[in-house]
């Protein structure tokens, strides 16, 4: 037991971990099924401080954040994520149309990618695996 | 029980007694309460039929919205080569999208998923809510005489880019007097069909607002390789705002064969359309338009439409002189333009 326990903890450490906040449940859900099925172990923050408190946990490998979130918004998770916890993890902000302002921002906090809504998910596939 | 029958009656014949030899100022007073108190029942019954109906959208949607939507997602993003397990979550979200409240559930979904992802599973999305046959629901909805429903269907149609018998449902109240409901059809057509949807601009009863101008060429230049329809109907409406809608549209599209129709637009009688004919001309410098815009120049009489004729004629190289101004209130403005012009250029 204890084997087939240290087996699958062992095949979750080699997998890539992502964490994604997005507020939108369906959207984030998609994200997470189709991520899970191409190899990742993801995790989905519903908000802001979820999203800090999954980083700082599970120190992911990728993450992907929404920049319009609630409590606490995606350039404030980048600037954090850079700042307080000095991690230096790729970042994918997602905007929307018109959100272009943001996205200069979100680089300056240091984001490494961006992707604009609506977006094909084979385009953040070949993002993440192009970041890891 | 029936003692209790018996003082009820007693107290009813007791009051009625006390009722026939009271004013009639007081009986009317006793009257009027009982309907208050029963109008105030009545109030308190439609509240609570309401909050019992919020509260049963709120408990079927907490119970259903996980269950639809993991139908969904698995469905969407299953291997379709396990044609078993496929047929299986398709028959499980046939079923379970049966009654009202279910479907709504699940067009919730289908939006949400269709207004953030593009690509494959975009259309993906498109086809699961034709199989579900959420698509005749939703044009059932636009049949609605009800605007709110009418409203919200269409925007379903649109997200989900359905065409099937949507443009007999909707051209019809592409005039409509309200306007919410006319917007709504004018931009779900330029979504659904491009520049071919544009065509209710040959027959426009009411002016597009400047920001619904906006929004419709926004939807039109979220198509990829549209075919530009012919602009010339459009250039001499007598609506201005379809002109001006016609002018955006030869801008954004560089539609540059229409140098005539634009140089003509110079002399129109609304001065918004005239300001958007010279930023053209200034943009694809049509020097063409030398001898009108001077002649304009000389006749004009409006100091912020002189400043744009004279912005115009700079910005083309055309050498003018206000001395040919006829009107001498005009000719001091502009004296007084090129002096602080000169003061600027010298400091």
């Amino acid at each position: 037991m204890n084997t087939i326990i240290e087996e699958e903890s062992t095949k979750l450490r080699q997998k890539p971990t992502i964490v994604i906040a997005e507020d939108d449940s369906t959207f984030g859900m998609l994200l997470k099924f189709r991520l899970d099925e191409d190899g990742f172990v993801t995790y989905i923050a519903k908000d802001g401080i979820e999203a800090l408190e999954l980083i700082a946990e599970k120190k992911p490998s990728v993450i992907v954040s929404d920049i319009m979130m609630p409590f606490v918004s995606g350039l404030e998770i980048v600037e954090r994520v850079r700042n307080e916890l000095e991690l230096k993890t790729p970042f994918i902000v997602i905007s929307s149309a018109g959100q272009e302002e943001m996205i200069l921002k979100a680089f300056e906090l240091g984001a490494t990618d961006f992707l604009s809504k609506p977006f094909s998910i084979s385009e953040l596939l070949v993002r993440i695996n192009r970041l890891l | 029980m029936k003692t209790i029958f018996q003082y009820i009656e007693n107290v009813l014949a007791f009051c009625y007694s006390n009722f026939q030899i009271e004013t009639w100022e007081i009986q009317l007073i006793w009257i009027c309460i009982p309907l208050f108190v029963l109008l105030i029942l009545f109030f308190l019954g439609v509240l609570y039929g309401i909050r019992f109906s919020h509260l049963l959208i709120e408990y079927r949607n907490k119970k259903w919205y996980p269950i639809l939507q993991h139908l969904v997602l698995e469905y969407l993003t299953i291997d379709k080569s396990k044609i078993e397990k496929v047929q299986e979550i398709k028959h499980n979200l046939l079923e379970n999208t049966k009654r009202k409240f279910q479907k709504e559930i699940s067009i919730k979904i289908l939006m949400s998923l269709a207004n953030n992802i593009s690509g494959e599973m975009k259309t993906a999305v498109e086809t699961l809510f034709v199989e579900l046959d959420l698509n005749f629901y939703t044009v059932n909805k636009i049949k609605s005489s009800s605007i709110v429903k009418k409203v919200s269907g269409l925007r379903v149609i649109t997200q989900m880019n359905y065409k099937t018998h949507v443009d007999k449902e909707i051209i019809p109240f592409m005039n409509d007097k309200n306007q919410i409901l006319r917007g709504e059809i004018q931009l779900a057509l330029v979504k659904l069909y491009a520049g071919k949807g544009l065509f209710y601009l040959n027959n426009l009863a009411y002016d597009l607002s400047e920001w619904h101008q906006i929004e419709i060429l926004e939807a039109l230049t979220s198509h990829k390789n549209i075919k530009i329809p012919d602009l010339h109907p459009w250039l001499s409406s007598r609506n201005s705002s379809v002109i001006s809608i016609a002018l955006k549209v030869i801008e954004i599209y560089s539609q540059i064969q229409y140098s005539n129709e634009i140089i003509r637009l110079l002399k129109h009688k609304d001065f918004i359309i005239r300001r958007k004919a010279r930023r053209l001309v200034r943009i694809y410098k049509m020097i063409e338009s030398t001898d009108l815009l001077i002649q304009l120049f000389k006749e004009e009489t409006e100091e912020d439409e002189l400043l744009d004729l004279i912005e115009t004629l700079e910005y083309l190289g055309i050498e003018y002189n206000y001395l040919d101004l006829d009107n001498n209130e005009i000719k001091n403005i502009v004296l007084l333009v090129e002096r602080k012009k000169k003061t600027v250029f010298i400091a």
